[in-house]
């Protein structure tokens, strides 16, 4: 089982036995969602799934 | 972790991660977005259907207070620190003015890092050495690598 270590903010720890088990959690995944958003939150959110779609198409990929 | 809490993300990251931008909401209301990079984007932009969303999205920052831009004081400063950086590079060269290969990326990094530094964001990037060049002279100026951002 794993337990964030909060006096390493960030840092994933082990209270396991494996070796080297400290390791850093992406960025990303301590970005916590809001459970309401504003209207203008909500409009950012879309312009901007608007605009990575705009990306895709320029790269020909797809999201 | 880095010490602040918004972060600015540069051109090469929205290319390279569109996928995760547009799935993760939380990242985009945590954002700030820099002028500089729209114009990057905007600026390799060919349809004009797509021109209109970058516009759209500009305007939200702007009224959401959330769209970071250069002023008057940043580019004299920016400029200062350039100048700095080649004349660093001009002592190591014998006196003779070193060319910068990539002059306006090298702008453009420069205010990209010292407005959102004065923003209180750190700047993500897959080029990190490329800003940390400007540490000298922006002690606050926090880099991330995409790989420690997105994992």
């Amino acid at each position: 089982m794993k337990k964030i270590d909060e006096s390493k903010n960030g840092v994933e720890k082990s209270n396991g036995n494996e070796a080297n088990a400290e390791r850093k959690i992406p960025i990303i995944q301590t970005l916590k969602p809001k459970k309401r958003y504003t209207k203008l939150e909500r409009e950012l959110i879309e312009a901007t799934k608007a605009v990575m779609d705009a990306i895709a198409r320029q790269q020909n990929a797809k999201i | 972790m880095p010490k602040f809490n918004s972060f600015v993300l540069d051109q090469n990251i929205f290319t390279e991660h569109f996928r995760v931008i547009h799935g993760n909401d939380a990242l985009t209301i945590k954002m700030r977005l820099s002028s500089v990079v729209l114009y990057e984007l905007v600026a390799t932009t060919v349809s004009a259907d797509d021109l209109d969303l970058f516009e759209r999205l500009r305007k939200l920052h702007d009224r959401n207070e959330t769209l970071i831009t250069p002023d008057k004081t940043d580019w004299w400063e920016t400029a200062k620190m350039i100048r700095r950086l080649r004349f660093g590079d001009k002592s190591a060269s014998h006196g003779l003015t070193p060319k910068i290969q990539h002059a306006q990326k090298l702008q453009n990094d420069a205010l990209i890092a010292r407005t959102a530094t004065l923003a209180k964001c750190y700047v993500v990037t897959k080029d990190i050495d490329d800003f940390r060049q400007f540490v000298p002279f922006l002690p606050n100026l926090e880099v991330v690598g995409d790989a420690e951002f997105f994992g």
